[in-house]
């Protein structure tokens, strides 16, 4: 009996023991489980004081400029009342920050002390009223006038607690670049062989006969950047003459209708004119109502006053030589009869261009 | 046991764990304010005075720092390579020379500031405090002439002198009877110098000496044989130090002490002089043995300088190192302010291509159909933000004459893509910018992807939102004038023959975020 009561005491010892070892593992573990999370919890929240990119509002500033500046940051750190900022600036800037003309989040510092460094200001800001880590801190001041010389100026924030950065006010535009170029115009007019292999002044019809139309060419080359195109005038001395007699015109064309089928055998005298093609892309030159025959028909080409003649919309940049698809192709036709009078005839055409830049 | 016990347990637990808790949180607060003043700069301010009536440009001032106390502060690297020198307003980097010893009470800096005018005061500004940074000491582009004695020499080995790059020193003689040697520039240092070298004689019978020479008309080949100029002399024969412009052997100086150290021992020593006008003071290991003027002006017009040495019937062997010639004058005096916080240190500029001017123009002159125009300049920032930074353009559109805009390139694609725009492509209308990003002396840069062409090839420019256009992931200290630590933006345009005419204009706002 005696030993069954021990035997149970015994019993009741060991779970006692158990128990308690199973009570002061857990709170071991607990202590251990807590201290370990204190430490990380300070570990963070120290190692939170880092390096910042401030801003600085307005980023960009006329040179020689009053007005109210301010520098935002977000603290990674408690400022508590007597937290010091410093809040720097590269000398160039006039005006000196006061508690009456400086803020941290809208309260003034309880106080203000200037501690200039070559070539930087330093305002030792002390905090009035405590800020909690995570907000987003403020400092404006109303004291500063720009640097009157344009240049990228920095502005730095320095906080007790560790908070460190800097970022700047563009003063002038210093980090602004112009980029210029310059095109200069272009703008050149030949008369050329039908082959556009070399400058012509002339187009000889040759010996005309009643059994054949005579016939000569030559081509208007435009070559220009003028982004609007241009126009091709053409101004006659007069009809084809002698001197004494006139041969008779074809009849004027009528915007692709009109003119004169010239035809040997038949007195008239007459011109087509091919307007080409454009090089630029979607560009085209057109031919005046007047000098727009019907296919095959000639237009009559005596008129002795300035006559608009071709018209372009868009710039021109033929090759230089064999450019037979972007040059307008004038032919002159004659077809005389038998009496038709003889001699020498001749007419002088002038061409002028307008360009439209 | 039970309920006594367990709470025993328990208090000693909290004990343990309150003891713990306590030791890591200081351990961790003090780790932390290291970390932190790590990670800022420190600077000081040095005042340089001229009273001189001599204008002087690339003038080497000599300054003193106990780096000792800044490295067990923690304020500077334990090898002093986070020292920087920059002009007053921190944009602009000086070359500068570590003399040392590093983490001693009176380490040598030498500082070369680009211009004294006569009778003016310059500042500069000594910067550490960055461990992340790593020497740029450099001898050879601060002072006026410099031997380590580890590099092949820049002097002229006359006589029997001979470089051992293996010890690293200039052997001027060995212990061969009645020889000579010199280290030789053609070098005349004005009105004033200051030489400082380490100099050894030793392993013979006790002659005859090592001496510097300066405004010589022609190669001294004994320390008293003085063509034009002065010696100034440490003669181990006569045992004496001497201030002189003798003109016989062994003759009688200007100045001279003989009540001087044994100089033929076979130790290193530090030799110095510190010349101007008629002034001379010279040093040996510190101590000031001769300080003397000379009674008149002498001619200082010869351009012979370097340092001497001789045998005689008596020898020994003579080795020179660490040669350090800089400008002196005794009107110019230098004053380290008190350190502060640097806090962070940020510059921006817009430079010319060569990086010797500031500029917010980039004309391409007049374009033609048959040979591409283009203009370039660099982006210069500098800063102490161990994390680097980031650079944005952003343009005013297309460049335009105010009615056409112009064929842009095609955009970058991280290495590939962009539009050639060259001179084999000229006649075709095309504008866009080849970026050649230059490096940190910090860490790394990259292009952003759009701005990252082929090798060859140009990119769109005309992004009217703030674009990023390269980062850098670390600092960055470039020289004064600086064409590798410098970003090239080059600007190109070809046309055709049917571009408008006119006045073409683009404007590119470069913004610049720190990363600290």
């Amino acid at each position: 009996m005696l030993q069954q009561i021990k035997k149970k005491k015994f019993q009741k010892d060991k779970q006692k023991q158990f128990l308690t070892k199973l009570v002061s593992s857990i709170l071991l573990f607990g202590l251990i489980l807590y201290t370990g999370y204190s430490i990380f919890a300070i570990v963070r929240e120290n190692s939170k004081a880092s390096g910042l990119t401030p801003t600085i509002t307005p980023s960009a500033q006329n040179v020689s400029t009053t007005g109210a500046v301010s520098l935002s940051f977000v603290s990674t750190a408690n400022l508590n009342v007597g937290s010091t900022i410093t809040f720097a600036y590269q000398s160039g800037y006039a005006g000196t920050l006061t508690t009456a003309n400086t803020t941290i989040n809208t309260i003034s510092p309880s106080s203000v002390t200037i501690n200039s460094t070559s070539g930087f200001v330093n305002n030792v800001l002390t905090v009035a009223s405590s800020i909690p880590s995570g907000s987003t801190v403020t400092i404006s001041t109303s004291a500063l006038t720009t640097p009157s010389a344009a240049a990228n100026y920095a502005f730095s924030v320095q906080t007790s607690t560790g908070d460190y950065g800097a970022n700047f006010q563009y003063v002038g535009q210093a980090n602004v670049v112009q980029v210029t170029g310059f095109i200069p115009i272009t703008l050149s007019f030949v008369i050329r062989t039908v082959a556009d292999s070399a400058n012509t002044n002339v187009c000889n019809l040759g010996t005309a006969t009643s059994t054949s139309v005579a016939s000569c060419q030559y081509r208007l080359k435009v070559t220009t950047n003028a982004k609007n195109g241009y126009t091709v005038s053409m101004q006659a001395s007069g009809g084809l003459t002698n001197s004494s007699d006139i041969l008779t015109n074809s009849a004027p064309g009528f915007g692709g209708t009109g003119g004169t089928n010239i035809v040997p055998g038949s007195e008239s005298y007459g011109v087509v004119v091919t307007p080409g093609n454009l090089t630029s892309s979607g560009g085209n030159i057109t031919t005046v109502s007047l000098f727009n025959a019907g296919l095959v028909n000639s237009v009559r080409y005596d008129y002795n006053v300035p006559t608009l003649l071709l018209a372009a919309n868009k710039s021109n940049n033929p090759a230089a030589f064999g450019a037979t698809t972007t040059t307008s192709l004038i032919t002159h036709n004659l077809a005389i009869t038998p009496g038709s009078p003889s001699g020498n005839f001749t007419q002088t055409i002038t061409y002028t261009v307008s360009p439209s830049f | 046991m039970t309920l006594k016990n367990l709470f025993k347990f328990v208090s000693t637990c909290v004990l343990v764990s309150s003891i713990l808790f306590v030791a890591i949180l200081f351990a961790v607060s003090n780790l932390n304010s290291l970390k932190t003043e790590a990670a800022l700069s420190f600077q000081r301010t040095v005042t340089v005075t001229s009273t001189s009536a001599t204008s002087y440009t690339n003038y080497q001032v000599r300054v003193t720092l106990d780096t000792a106390s800044l490295i067990t502060a923690g304020k500077m690297r334990s090898d002093c390579g986070d020292i920087r020198t920059t002009d007053s307003t921190l944009v602009t980097t000086y070359n500068y020379f570590l003399e040392g010893p590093c983490n001693n009470p009176n380490t040598v800096l030498w500082v070369k500031i680009p211009s004294l005018p006569a009778g003016t005061t310059r500042t500069f500004v000594i910067q550490y405090g960055d461990p992340s940074l790593t020497s740029l000491s450099n001898g050879v582009n601060t002072l006026e002439r410099y031997e380590s004695g580890a590099t092949s020499p820049t002097c002229t080995l006359l006589g029997i002198a001979t470089w051992d790059s293996v010890n690293q020193w200039i052997r001027l003689t060995d212990t061969t009877g009645g020889s000579y040697g010199l280290c030789q520039w053609t070098y005349n240092p004005g009105a004033g110098f200051y030489i400082e070298y380490e100099m050894w004689a030793g392993g013979g019978n006790g002659a005859d000496s090592i001496f510097n020479y300066a405004y010589a008309r022609t190669a001294p080949v004994e320390e008293d044989l003085v063509d034009r100029g002065y010696s100034f002399t440490a003669d181990e024969y006569q045992t004496r130090i001497c201030f002189t412009k003798s003109t016989v052997s062994n003759g009688t100086g200007i100045s001279c002490n003989t009540t001087i150290p044994t100089l033929d021992n076979s130790t290193w020593k530090t030799f110095e002089v510190k010349h101007s006008g008629r002034n001379a003071v010279i040093s040996l290991n510190g101590t000031v043995y001769v300080s003397a003027n000379d009674t008149v002006t002498i001619n200082k017009t010869s351009s012979l300088f370097g340092i001497g040495s001789r045998t005689g019937g008596q020898v020994n062997e003579h080795r020179i190192r660490n040669v350090i010639v800089a400008k002196y004058d005794t009107g110019v005096t230098a004053v380290v302010g008190a350190e502060s916080q640097s806090s962070s240190f940020l510059s921006f500029s817009i430079r010319n291509a060569a990086d010797t001017a500031n500029v917010n123009t980039c004309d391409m002159g007049t374009a033609s159909t048959t040979a591409v125009s283009s203009c370039s300049y660099r982006l210069k920032v500098g800063t102490n933000a161990v994390n680097g930074f980031t650079i944005s353009m952003k343009a005013s559109g297309v460049l335009t004459n105010g009615s056409y805009t112009v064929n842009s390139a095609a955009a970058g694609a991280g290495g590939s893509g962009g539009t050639d725009i060259s001179n084999s492509t000229a006649g075709t209308e095309n504008y866009g910018v080849f970026i050649t990003k230059g490096s940190v002396t910090g860490g790394t840069t990259a292009l952003t992807s759009i701005f990252n062409a082929g090798a060859t090839n140009e990119v769109k420019y005309d992004y009217t939102t703030v674009s990023s256009l390269l980062t850098a992931s670390g600092a960055n200290s470039p020289g004064a004038t600086d064409t590798t630590n410098t970003s090239l933006v080059s600007h190109l345009f070809n046309i055709s023959g049917s571009t408008p005419p006119g006045n073409y204009t683009q404007s590119i706002t470069y913004t610049v975020a720190p990363s600290f």
